[in-house]
C-alpha cells in the first residue's frame, strides 16, 4: 500500500498527459489540437521532474549547507523540451496562419473536404474562402 | 505540507486541462493554457528543478501564450462545434496509453526514492564530481553546457529551425502583403498599460544579463536570459507599436544575430577542434574550471543571441501579418 | 583515403556540424545564385566525410567519438559502426542529389529571396537526420530528430506554391510527428528510470537488471513513435499527403530517407539497446512485423493502384516497400536484417530515381497527374526510359536492384519455410504490375496533348536522375557491393565476424 502512494504522482501525471493526448486527437480545430499537444508536453515534462526529484534533496546548485541534491540530469534534458515544445508550437501556428488564409477555415471538418485528393488543385494563398465562419471575430 | 501542496497543484492541473478540452473560445483556451504552464511552474520549484520552472515560466508560459494570441488574432477565436461529439477513437487511445504507463510505473521507484537507479548511476557523477571539473555551482548549468552541450547546441539549431520555418512559412515574398501594425496602445486611452510597460522594460533589460551572467551560481542561463529579452521586447512591439519595435530592432538585424548566435556555438566547438580537442571540449582553452569557464561563457553567450532574437522574430512574424 | 588524418579523426562529428552549422550562413545569403552552389559543395563535402567513415567502419571497427571530450555515460558518445556510416552515406548522397536538383526545380514556385532559406532547411533536414543515424546517446536521437523533423515540415509545406494542400499535409504531419516524438521521450523516461543512463551502450547492459514492466512500457513507447515516423500500418496517414503535396524534389529526398532512419532506429535500439535482434525490450515486436509488413505490402500497392498521381502512386508504393523492409526484419536472424538493409538501399535509389524523375517531369508540365502524363514517352523519351527503369525496378523484373531486393526476401521466407510471406510479396508483386502499368498506360498510350510543353528534361536533372536510373541497373546486374554491403552489416549488428 504505501509503495502505491508513492507512486501516485506519477499517476496524476499520466492522467494530465492523456488529456492532453485527447485534445490533440478529438479536437478539431487546429490551433486547439497545438494547445493540446502542449498541455500533453507539458505533462511529460513534469513525469521527467518528479523522476528526479530525491527525499529531503535540494535543487542542484552546489552550498556547502547542503548535502543531499536532486536529479540533474532531468532538469536539463526538460530544458531542452521545453525549447524544442516552444519551435515545433511556433511552426504549427504559422502552418495554421497560412491554412486559414488559404482555406478560409481550421477547422478539421471543413478541411476534408477541401483538401481530398479528389479535389482541384489551388495554388497559392488567394484562394477562395470557402467558409465565414469565425472571420468576423478575427481581432480579439 | 509539500504533499498537499503537491496534490492541491496536481489537481489544479487536472482542472485546467479538462476545461481546455471543453472550451471554444481560443483565446480563452490560449489563456488555460498559459496558466497551466504557470502551474506547472510552481510543481517544477516544488521538485527542486527551479532552472526548469524559470525557463517555463518564459518559455512555456510568456512566449507560447503569446505567438498563440498572435496567431488567434490571424486565424479567428471562436472554434466550431457544430455537431461534434466525444471522439471515441481519441477517448480509446488516450485510455489505452494511460493504462499501459500505469502498468509501466507498478514497478518504477517510489516517489522520492534516493536509492533509483536514476538517482545512483549517472547524476551522483554530475553531484560530487561538477565542483571540481567545471567550477560552478549551478549544477544544472554545468550539465547543460558542458556535460551535455552538445545537446544543447542542437537545440539551439531547433530554435534556429523554427524561425527559418516561420520566415519561410509567414515572410516570404510568397505570402500576402505585409499589413500594417495593428492595436498599439494608445497614448490618450492606455495611460497605465504605457506605464506599467515603461516601468517594465528597463527593468527586464536588467533582468536578463543578470540572469545570463550568473546562470552559473543561480537558476538561470542562456535559454532564459534570451526568454526575458525577447519577452521585454515583444512588451515593448505589443504597447508601444510593431512598427515602433521594427524600427528598434529591424528584423535584418533580428535574422542575422540569431544565425550568429548559432555559429559561435558550433563555432565554440570548431576552434576547440581546431586546437586539437574533442568538439566543445572546453578544456582546449585552458586546464581545469578556466577553461571551463570560458568555453561555458561563449556558448550561453550563443544561446542567448539566439533564443533572444528567434522569440522577438517570431512574434514580428505574426505580428506584422495582416488580417485577412 | 584522402581527407587528412587531423580530420579524419573528427570525421564522425564533422558530418553532422559541417552542414548544421553551414545552414545559418546559407540562410543569410541574399543572392540565391551563391546560395546554391555553397549548399551543394557542403552537401558534398558531407558526402566525402560519410565515405571516410564507411571506410573506417567496413572491417567491423567502431569508432566512439566522446563529445566534449566527457567519456560515455557522462558525455554525450558518437558511436559509428558500418551501419551508421552506412547510412550517413545514404542520408548524405541523397542531400547533394536533391540539393543538385533544387534550385532548378523549386524556381517556378518560390521567389528567389526565399530559396536560401529552403536550401538551409535542406541542410538542417539532412543534418539531423545525419545526427540521428551516428549518435550513441538515445536524448541525443531526440533532439535531432526534432531538428530534422521541423526542417521537414517546412520543406513540405513550401509546396503550397503549387498546391495549397502542402499546408495541411504539413500540418499533419507535424501533429503526428510531434506526438510521436513525445512518445518517444516518454519511452526515453521509462528506461531512464530504471537503468539511470541515457547511452545505448550502457542501457543495453543495465538493462537486464531493471523493472521489467517498465522496460516493456518503455520500449513499447520509443516504438510507437518510432513507428509513427516509419509510417507503419495504422499510422502511417501522413505519408501520402506530405509525399504528394511537398515540392516533388523534397519528395525525392524524403522517400530516400526519413522513414528509412525510422527502419534503422528500430534495428539500433533492438540490437543495441535491448540485445535481441527483431525484438525490442521483451515484447517480441517482431511476431508483430510480418503480418503488419504483409497488410502494408498489399494495401499499399493496391492503393497505388487507384492513385491519379504520381507522386501519391509512388508515395503508397513507398508504403508497400517499408511493409517489405519490415517483413524481413521480423523474419529476424543475419539473414532477415541483411535483407532489410538491401531493401533499405535498394529501394532509397529506385524510389529516389522514380521521384528525381518526377521532378523533372513536373518541372517541365507543372503537373505530377497521370492524366497530364499523355504522350510523355515522345515528348519526354529520357524521361520515359528512367520511368520504365523504376517501374520494372519496382515490380521485381530480373536485371534491376529491386529484382534482387525482393529475392532476398524470398529466400530468407524459403529458408525459414514461411509460404505467407512468400506469397504476400508474389502478391504485391502482381499488384505493383497492375501499377506500374497504370505509369505506362498513362505516358504512353494516352492521346498527347497538343499543347503540352516541349523540350525533355532540363539538364539540372540529368546527374540525379541519370545517376539513380543507373544505380538502379547496376545493382541489379552487379549485386555484389549492396549485397556485401548489408550483410556485414547484418553480421556485425549480430556480432559475428564475417
Amino acid at each position: 500500500m504505501k509503495d502505491l502512494v508513492g507512486l501516485f504522482p506519477y499517476w496524476a501525471v499520466i492522467m494530465l498527459m492523456m488529456t492532453g493526448l485527447y485534445i490533440v486527437i478529438a479536437q478539431g480545430n487546429l490551433v486547439k489540437k497545438l494547445i493540446g499537444l502542449g498541455i500533453f508536453q507539458v505533462s511529460v515534462f513534469v513525469l521527467y521532474i518528479a523522476v528526479g526529484v530525491v527525499d529531503g534533496g535540494t535543487p542542484p546548485i552546489l552550498d556547502d549547507e547542503f548535502a543531499v541534491y536532486s536529479n540533474p540530469l532531468p532538469s536539463v534534458l526538460i530544458l531542452t523540451a521545453i525549447v524544442v515544445g516552444v519551435a515545433t508550437l511556433a511552426v504549427g501556428l504559422a502552418l495554421s496562419v497560412r491554412i486559414r488564409e488559404a482555406f478560409g477555415t481550421i477547422e478539421e471538418e471543413d478541411l476534408l473536404p477541401l483538401t481530398a485528393p479528389t479535389h482541384p488543385v489551388v495554388t497559392g494563398p488567394e484562394a477562395e474562402t470557402d467558409t465565414n465562419a469565425g472571420r468576423e471575430e478575427t481581432r480579439p | 505540507m509539500e504533499s498537499l501542496l503537491m496534490i492541491g497543484l496536481l489537481a489544479a492541473l487536472g482542472a485546467i486541462a479538462i476545461t481546455v478540452a471543453f472550451m471554444s473560445d481560443l483565446l480563452v483556451v490560449a489563456m488555460l493554457s498559459g496558466i497551466f504552464s504557470f502551474t506547472c511552474c510552481a510543481l517544477f520549484v516544488l521538485f527542486d528543478a527551479p532552472d526548469v520552472a524559470f525557463t517555463e515560466a518564459c518559455v512555456g508560459a510568456g512566449v507560447s501564450t503569446v505567438l498563440t494570441i498572435a496567431a488567434i488574432r490571424l486565424v479567428g477565436r471562436h472554434e466550431k462545434r457544430g455537431g461534434r461529439r466525444a471522439s471515441v477513437v481519441g477517448l480509446v487511445v488516450a485510455t489505452v496509453c494511460g493504462l499501459a504507463l500505469v502498468y509501466g510505473t507498478l514497478e518504477l521507484p517510489r516517489f522520492g526514492d534516493p536509492a533509483s537507479p536514476a538517482s545512483t548511476h549517472v547524476a551522483p557523477h554530475y553531484i560530487e564530481e561538477s565542483k571540481g571539473e567545471i567550477g560552478i555551482p549551478n549544477i544544472v548549468t554545468s550539465v547543460l553546457g558542458s556535460y551535455r552541450g552538445y545537446d544543447t547546441m542542437g537545440e539551439t539549431v531547433v530554435v534556429f529551425t523554427a524561425a527559418l520555418g516561420v520566415l519561410i512559412l509567414l515572410g516570404g515574398a510568397q505570402s500576402r502583403p505585409l499589413g500594417r501594425g495593428e492595436a498599439p496602445a494608445r497614448r490618450d486611452r492606455d495611460v497605465i498599460l504605457r506605464t506599467v510597460a515603461t516601468l517594465f522594460i528597463p527593468m527586464t533589460l536588467f533582468l536578463a544579463p543578470y540572469v545570463q551572467f550568473h546562470g552559473a551560481y543561480s537558476p538561470g542561463g542562456g535559454f532564459q536570459a534570451g526568454a526575458i529579452l525577447g519577452g521585454a521586447l515583444i512588451l515593448y512591439g505589443l504597447v508601444f507599436g510593431i512598427d515602433a519595435l521594427n524600427k528598434m530592432v529591424p528584423e535584418r538585424i533580428l535574422r542575422v544575430i540569431a544565425a550568429l548566435g548559432v555559429l559561435l556555438y558550433g563555432g565554440t566547438g570548431v576552434v576547440t577542434m581546431l586546437m586539437g580537442h574533442a568538439f566543445l571540449d572546453y578544456y582546449a582553452f585552458g586546464a581545469g574550471p578556466s577553461g571551463q569557464a570560458i568555453g561555458l561563457t561563449a556558448i550561453e553567450l550563443g544561446v542567448f543571441m539566439t533564443v533572444t532574437c528567434v522569440m522577438t522574430l517570431l512574434f514580428q512574424r505574426f505580428a506584422i501579418r495582416g488580417v485577412m | 583515403m584522402i581527407l587528412p588524418d587531423a580530420i579524419l579523426a573528427h570525421a564522425a562529428v564533422l558530418v553532422v556540424v559541417l552542414p548544421l552549422l553551414a545552414a545559418p550562413i546559407v540562410a543569410l545569403i541574399r543572392d540565391h545564385r551563391i546560395a546554391a552552389p555553397l549548399a551543394i559543395l557542403i552537401a558534398l563535402a558531407s558526402v566525402v566525410l560519410a565515405l571516410e567513415l564507411v571506410n573506417a567502419t567496413w572491417g567491423g571497427e567502431t569508432i566512439s567519438y566522446a563529445l566534449g571530450n566527457w567519456q560515455a555515460p557522462i558525455g554525450i558518445e558518437y558511436r559509428v559502426d558500418l551501419l551508421s556510416a552506412a547510412m550517413a552515406l545514404l542520408l548524405t548522397v541523397s542531400g547533394s542529389l536533391a540539393a543538385l536538383m533544387m534550385s532548378t526545380a523549386i524556381a517556378p514556385e518560390m521567389a528567389p529571396g526565399d530559396r536560401p532559406r529552403l536550401y538551409a532547411a535542406l541542410l538542417l533536414c539532412m543534418s539531423g537526420l545525419t545526427g540521428i543515424v551516428v549518435t550513441g546517446d538515445l536524448f541525443n536521437v531526440f533532439v535531432f530528430l526534432e531538428i530534422s523533423s521541423l526542417a521537414t515540415y517546412v520543406l513540405i509545406a513550401s509546396g503550397s506554391g503549387r498546391d495549397r494542400r502542402a499546408l495541411t499535409a504539413a500540418f499533419d504531419y507535424l501533429i503526428l510527428g510531434a506526438t510521436g516524438a513525445t512518445f518517444f521521450v516518454i519511452g526515453i523516461a521509462f528506461l531512464y528510470v530504471v537503468t539511470g543512463t541515457l547511452n545505448m551502450a550502457d542501457l543495453g547492459e543495465r538493462i537486464s537488471d531493471a523493472g521489467r514492466r517498465a522496460v516493456i512500457v518503455g520500449s513499447s513507447f520509443l516504438f510507437v513513435g518510432i513507428a509513427l515516423k516509419a509510417a507503419m500500418l495504422p499510422l502511417h496517414r501522413w505519408l501520402p499527403n506530405a509525399y504528394a503535396y511537398a515540392p516533388t524534389v523534397m519528395a525525392t529526398f524524403l522517400a530516400m530517407t526519413a522513414t528509412k532512419v525510422s527502419i534503422y532506429l528500430m534495428i539500433r535500439l533492438t540490437d543495441v539497446v535491448f540485445h535481441t535482434p527483431g525484438e525490442l525490450g521483451r515484447v517480441n515486436f517482431a511476431a508483430l512485423m510480418p503480418p503488419v509488413g504483409l497488410a502494408m505490402l498489399v494495401f499499399g500497392s493496391a492503393i497505388a493502384v487507384t492513385a491519379k498521381d504520381l507522386k501519391r502512386l509512388l508515395a503508397f508504393s513507398s508504403i508497400a516497400n517499408l511493409g517489405l523492409m519490415l517483413v524481413a526484419l521480423g523474419l529476424g536472424g543475419v539473414a532477415g536484417i541483411a535483407a532489410a538493409m538491401i531493401n533499405l538501399f535498394n529501394h532509397a535509389i529506385i524510389k529516389g530515381g522514380m521521384f528525381a524523375t518526377a521532378t523533372a517531369i513536373v518541372h517541365r508540365r507543372g503537373s505530377a497527374r497521370l492524366d497530364a502524363m499523355a504522350g510523355l514517352s515522345r515528348q519526354m523519351p529520357v524521361a520515359f526510359i528512367f520511368l520504365v527503369i523504376g517501374g520494372l525496378a519496382l515490380i521485381g523484373v530480373p536485371l534491376t536492384a529491386g529484382f534482387v531486393s525482393k529475392l532476398s526476401v524470398v529466400r530468407v521466407a524459403f529458408d525459414l519455410g514461411d509460404w505467407t510471406v512468400a506469397g504476400g510479396i508474389l502478391l504485391s508483386s502482381l499488384i505493383t504490375v497492375a501499377y506500374v502499368w497504370r505509369i505506362f498506360e498513362a505516358t504512353m498510350l494516352a492521346e498527347p496533348r497538343s499543347d503540352a510543353p516541349k523540350g525533355d528534361m532540363h539538364p539540372a536533372f540529368w546527374l540525379p536522375v541519370g545517376l539513380l536510373g543507373a544505380g538502379t541497373i547496376v545493382f541489379g546486374i552487379w549485386s555484389a557491393p549492396v549485397i556485401e554491403l548489408s550483410t556485414r552489416i547484418a553480421h556485425q549488428m549480430a556480432g559475428v565476424t564475417p
